[in-house]
């Protein structure tokens, strides 16, 4: 028997081991519904959204917008533990915050997440001198600098003894301040407590000096940081370390 | 010239015309295309569509009639001029053909390994999906069904733990095309997508286990893959058979709980042993001038109220199942049609599984060098269920009524007097009670909660055969598989999940595109009649896109409203996603055999999956094997043992595999995500990529012996593997503090092994007088072991649902170890709990006991042992199999089906629940617990509020039970009414009875040893938590054909 059709046996063969389908792209998968980290500075907007982005990071139930309240209202002693309760905030409530409970680990996550999340900004915003202009890039970088302060001071109380005891001397936090991307650099001393207090304030007065007077709408004043801000922090800062 | 017209005239003069009927044994259906042939001379025919052959004959003539899927026949003729036979369908291993990827092979050319199960294995047996009839039938395969959830996913392992981070599920392919596992229900519905295949339809599944059988599919390959090849019509006239079957199933193995009065009694017991340690333990308006919380409540008749809550939740669920099959074609056109109709009720109130299905598939053979087929699959599933708290993920849902059902407070009624349901807040009312429930009422969860998940699914597949020339042939084959599915969730405002939003609606619908190209060109050539020569070349596309959008709505309006599209106080966007994973590969493979005693064939494919990065997206992956049939060499022939074994063949196999079955489609990328606060967009660090990720790969060995006595009524077929992962892909734990999404970067870093025998033995012990017994046991062994993680061999954690630390996955051991507290009893001299620290100190605990809570036995305080977890045991089964069985005789048969498996631990986490001093109901094993010093006992002394002592606060050694069991999978009795039938048309009728899980012997307290709260997980297998048990189901069915 002959080939049936020449014509037939080279598209098969074509079709066998090309494939149509195959444009160049068509292992390209790219993500369609979040942003790769290309291209998070190539618009003027969506530096601002990073920056409000670090606000609702630090805003997270997990943080600000809950356990941090509802923590350190239990370890003001201001509930009784009556009704046998023994999951949600026991440990904190024992006064031992263990690891191994997950309501703690995420709220010691979620802060650091918020300060890996303002390192890289103020990395990348030094990356990019020419996303915003310079009067906007230093008010970013002294809303990003007042959130991981907040943030630093928030955790040194919850997870350090108070500096007051001995003047900072006990251990405090590890004390990241370079954007994490990769899996390198997981081991870091913890900081002493005076060391974590020390940049606190290196970040509030950078933030002092970055960040504007004040907004232009009621909305904005209330929701982000201006000058004052970092100033009324700093007293609580320095009233914490009986300055 | 003489001579030959002589010969002539000789065979001339003797020959004559045999003709008969080949029907089926089974249901007396006519068998076309068997061919005949005369044994010693070339002399053949086939036989027609109605099953009647003719062929010439001279002498002293033995026929032999052989057929794909039945056993050969060889009958000598004698003076006989009708011959009439019925051929037994083959069950046995080395059956004939054996589907391997893109194409067939005959089972004795065939040097890997692989199982095959035939559809009288699978189909014949009322099962909601396939995978429950392939339970204990293959060597090597290893199926669990989680729990009695109807269409939750099986977990199937081939050869043990594929991979530890990614799916360790086979690869499913249908008719060619890959198709998606898992549960795509996006509430506590169950839906197995799996379960959209009707089993009816499926002809064999093969379950390639060596990696040089898996090779071809590459990438894909690394857990096995399951071939599942659909029928097709044969030609002769139409065939009609209708199946059915109706049935009733029961949840078994409940836990038995404590009454009413028990409940009070054993309740106020523990208020007292608790007050009498703290006197301020209970508040005194929680409890009576008799140190009482928990009080009986009468009806309006004056009895007792003593609520049974398992008969709020479970019931004797109720099924049928109806398919109609109509097949038959002429000699260029077969079709096969067939509808099947499933309409199943779990034992679980609510709990339902509907299945409608057509199928036509059509072969045609254009041309004499053109084959076209068809295909065209419509399912529509539908799966609705209460939240069981039996789903992945679901253990500790407050609203589980797996849970529930044991743990509510059972002298509490689920309603009030006038009717209405008895609630409080979101538990179901106190009434006399002091102290308030803790559980919602499981009627108003049942009743008013609802979550369904409805799948309509089109599989359809084109395919062309084109001869180019001589053992020359191009195939190309089209598939397309579109799910579209539909989540709908409603929590009512009144008790329960929608209870503190005041009513929630979920709406999710998914789409999954997938669509897959083949184009294969392969080559047979007998070179020198001894030299056979086979290759395969190709190319295989799939892409799989699925898109998901949907909507939260909280707050109704007005209690009126059940339904999403009511009226909602507040809109959430919920459920959106899109995702696409691309693949494409070229693939090769080569065989070759001399005389069909030596076999050597390779395979090789280089595969490219999307979701890796662009520099690491190509890998290779090929295997060999080998294979010596020593029965077929002159001087085994010429041996005395070769008159015994009739067939002897040994067989070794390489080959190299990947996993990129990565759960992330994207994860190479470094990512943000955008977000909302208050209404400003943000952007926000929400991945951190790791363009370094590659493959798993798997290296599989395998040895193999194919055995076979007495005319191959006894085979043996045993296999040797050792299976090496490297390169695993972990979730590498990141330090808390560096503010990694999610703590961990996906990266390639851990080993370990799979090793382990096969053996299948498949043999006729009695076949006699008319009477069969055919009988298959099939055993396997698997070590697991886990030989490097990540850098420093960190051992991985892991979570059941989320909260509970239950185990841990460790180098040099297997993995998903149960870690717990080890303990050591219950102190008699005052009924403490013990438990013992890593350096062997053992600590007592004390409820309530404030600075003495935890002390030595001498007294002295101590801190919790809450972090002296240990290594418990290991979870993975170390042997498991089936023992089937067939038992005929005239019109009867019996199939009797064991499956056994053991080696394991279960960590009985349900105990935990069980035994917990809240305000739960208990098993009755409080009864015993500890009441005066000297009492010896495994229960401690019972504390109100203690939830430390049984292991609800943290794992404790107590719970962990070994898994050993052997089950009456299925039972069944069948009777082949003989055909009487005169003009009615019906050629074959057969009834039957079955019972599903007829009975389990096991030292396991659990419900079920075969159990697996977390699904799929690789991580955390072998726990049991508030999971609903499974059913025993009795059915009676007919098989009917025309």
């Amino acid at each position: 028997m002959k080939i049936l059709n020449k014509k037939i046996g080279i598209l098969s063969l074509a079709l066998t081991m090309s494939l149509s389908s195959c444009k160049e792209d068509f292992l390209e998968a790219i993500p369609e519904l979040s942003l790769s980290d290309a291209t998070v500075f190539s618009t003027p907007a969506r530096v601002e959204s990073q920056v409000i982005g670090l606000y609702g990071s630090a805003k997270s139930g997990a943080l600000f917008g809950g356990r941090y309240l509802i923590y350190n209202d239990i370890r003001a002693e201001e509930f009784v533990n009556r009704t046998t309760n023994s999951v949600t905030g026991y440990s904190t409530y024992q006064g031992n915050q263990d690891p191994s409970d997950t309501y703690i680990a995420n709220f010691w996550t979620q802060g650091y997440l918020t300060i890996n999340r303002a390192n890289l900004f103020l990395e990348g915003l030094a990356a990019n001198p020419n996303a915003v202009s310079t009067t906007l890039a230093a008010n970013y970088a002294g809303e990003a600098k007042f959130l991981r302060a907040l943030t630093y001071f928030s955790l040194v109380q919850f997870f350090a003894k108070p500096y007051a005891l001995d003047n900072g001397a006990s251990p405090g936090l590890p004390l990241r301040l370079k954007g994490e991307t990769s899996s390198a650099n997981n081991n870091l001393a913890r900081s002493t407590v005076a060391q974590v207090y020390e940049q606190v304030l290196k970040d509030l007065n950078e933030a002092e000096s970055q960040l504007p007077d004040t907004y232009g709408t009621p909305l904005l004043r209330t929701t982000r940081a201006h000058k004052n801000t970092a100033i009324a922090l700093k007293t609580r800062v320095l009233l914490a370390k009986k300055d | 010239m003489l001579g030959i017209i002589f010969t002539a005239w000789q065979a001339a003069a003797q020959e004559r015309t045999v003709s008969g009927k080949v029907t089926a044994s089974e249901d007396g259906s006519p068998l076309p295309g068997v061919s005949v042939t005369v044994k010693g001379t070339k002399q053949g025919t086939q036989s027609d569509a109605s099953g009647i052959y003719k062929v010439n004959v001279s002498g002293n003539a033995t026929l032999i009639f052989s057929f794909i899927g039945t056993v050969t026949q060889e009958v000598a003729v004698g003076t006989r001029t009708i011959v009439d036979v019925q051929l037994v369908s083959d069950n046995k291993q080395l059956s004939e053909v054996v589907v391997v990827g893109y194409g067939t092979q005959k089972r004795t050319e065939f040097t890997g390994a692989a199982s095959t199960v035939k559809a009288t294995q699978i189909a014949e047996r009322p099962v909601q999906s396939f995978s429950q009839g392939l339970t204990g039938q293959a060597a090597g395969v290893n199926i669990t069904q989680p729990n009695g959830l109807l269409n939750n996913p099986p977990v199937i392992r081939v050869r043990g733990l594929s991979s530890l981070s990614l799916s360790s599920f086979p690869l499913v392919v249908i008719d060619g095309i890959p198709i998606t596992t898992g549960d795509v229900s996006g509430n506590a519905s169950t839906n197995n997508p799996l379960g959209d295949i009707n089993p009816a339809d499926i002809e064999s599944i093969d379950v390639l286990k060596d990696a040089a059988s898996a090779a071809i599919y590459g990438s894909r390959a690394a857990a096995g893959v399951l071939l599942i090849t659909t029928k097709r019509g044969k030609s002769g006239s139409a065939k009609v058979s209708i199946d059915s079957w109706a049935g009733v199933s029961n949840a078994v193995r409940l836990p038995d709980v404590l009454n009413a009065q028990q409940y009070m009694d054993h309740k106020n017991m523990a208020i007292g042993n608790a007050l009498s340690i703290n006197p301020n333990a209970i508040a005194t308006s929680q409890r009576n001038d008799k140190n009482q919380s928990f009080l009986p409540n009468y009806d309006s008749n004056g009895n007792l109220i003593d609520t049974d809550w398992y008969k709020e939740v479970y019931r004797t669920g109720f099924s049928q199942n109806h398919n109609l099959t109509i097949q038959g074609g002429t000699e260029k056109t077969s079709y096969y049609f067939s509808t099947g109709f499933s309409d199943q009720d779990g034992f679980l109130k609510a709990n339902s599984f509907q299945r409608r299905s057509g199928r036509l598939n059509l072969d045609h053979q254009a041309t004499k060098w053109l084959k076209l087929s068809a295909n065209i699959n419509f399912t529509n599933s539908m799966n609705k269920s209460p939240n069981s708290g039996s789903y992945t993920g679901g253990a500790f849902a407050t609203s589980g009524l797996g849970r529930i059902a044991v743990a509510q407070v059972p002298n509490l009624p689920p309603y009030n007097e006038d009717g209405s349901y008895n609630i409080e807040n979101n538990t179901v009312g106190r009434k006399n009670n002091l102290l308030p429930a803790q559980f919602p009422n499981a009627a108003v969860l049942r009743d008013l909660d609802k979550s369904t998940s409805e799948t309509n699914r089109i599989i359809s597949n084109l395919g062309a055969e084109v001869k180019l020339y001589e053992g020359l042939t191009f195939k190309t084959t089209y598939s397309w598989d579109l799910r579209n599915t539909e989540n709908i969730r409603f929590w009512n405002p009144y008790n329960g999940d929608g209870w503190s939003a005041q009513g929630d609606a979920y709406n999710q619908t998914s789409r999954a595109d997938n669509w897959n190209w083949i184009n294969t060109l392969q080559y047979l050539k007998t070179i020198g009649e001894k030299h056979n020569l086979s290759f395969v070349l190709g190319s295989d596309v799939q892409k799989r896109r699925t898109t998901s959008w949907g909507a939260q709505r909280q707050t109704l309006a007005d209690f009126f409203f059940t339904d999403f599209q009511g009226n909602f106080g507040t809109n959430l966007a919920a459920g959106n996603g899109i995702s696409q994973v691309a693949y494409e590969a070229y693939l090769g493979s080569i065989s070759y055999n001399f005389a069909g005693k030596y076999f050597l064939s390779g395979n090789y494919r280089r595969d490219g999956n999307s979701a890796l990065s662009a520099e690491n997206r190509w890998g290779d992956f090929g295997g060999v094997s080998a294979g010596w049939t020593i029965s077929e060499e002159e001087f085994f022939k010429n041996m005395a043992l070769g008159n015994k074994i009739s067939s002897l063949r040994l067989k070794a196999s390489w080959g190299k595999v990947g996993n990129g079955n990565l759960n992330n489609a994207y994860g190479s990328f470094s990512t943000f995500s955008s977000g909302l606060y208050g209404s400003s967009p943000t952007l926000s660090f929400n991945q951190a990529g790791n363009k370094d990720l590659k493959w798993e790969t798997s290296e599989q060995t395998n040895i193999g012996m194919d055995i076979s006595f007495l005319n191959d009524r006894i085979t043996l077929e045993a296999n040797w593997y050792n299976k090496n992962i490297n390169n695993l892909v972990l979730d590498v734990p990141q330090a808390p503090s560096k503010g990694i999404p999610g703590n961990s970067i996906l990266a390639n870093v851990g080993s370990m092994y799979n090793r382990g025998w096969e053996f299948a033995l498949t043999a006729v012990p009695v076949n006699k007088g008319g009477f069969v017994w055919s009988t298959n046991l099939n055993f396997s062994t698997n070590k697991n072991m886990v030989t490097a993680l990540v850098d420093d061999n960190t051992p991985i954690l892991t979570n059941t649902s989320g909260l509970e630390a239950t185990s841990i996955t460790k180098v040099g051991y297997s993995a998903a170890q149960v870690y717990g507290v080890i303990t050591h009893g219950v102190n008699p001299a005052n009924g403490r709990r013990i438990f013992v620290t890593r350096d062997g100190k053992e600590v007592q605990y004390l409820h309530l006991g404030g600075p003495n809570a935890w002390t030595f036995l001498d007294g002295t305080q101590t801190v919790s042992p809450s972090s002296q977890q240990q290594i418990l045991g290991g979870t993975l089964p170390t042997w498991y199999g089936g023992f089937n069985n067939t038992f005929k005789y005239k019109g009867f048969d019996l199939a009797l089906n064991f499956t056994f498996s053991g080696g394991n631990y279960i960590y009985n986490g349900s105990k935990a629940g069980l035994r917990d001093q809240r305000v739960w109901n208990n098993s009755v094993d409080v009864l015993r617990s500890w009441k005066q010093a000297g009492d010896v006992t495994d229960v401690p002394r019972a504390v109100y509020g203690d939830n430390v002592s049984n292991g609800s606060s943290f794992l404790i050694s107590e719970n962990l039970e070994k898994g050993d069991f052997l089950r009456l999978q299925t039972a069944t009795l069948g009777y082949r009414i003989p055909s009487t039938f005169g003009k009615t048309g019906i050629s074959s009728l057969r009834v039957y009875v079955q019972v599903n899980n007829a009975f389990l012997i096991t030292k396991y307290t659990g419900v079920d040893p075969e159990i697996s709260t977390n699904g799929d997980s690789n991580l955390a297998s072998g726990i049991e938590r508030n999971t609903i048990p499974q059913g025993r189901q009795f059915t009676a069915g007919l098989n009917l054909s025309f």
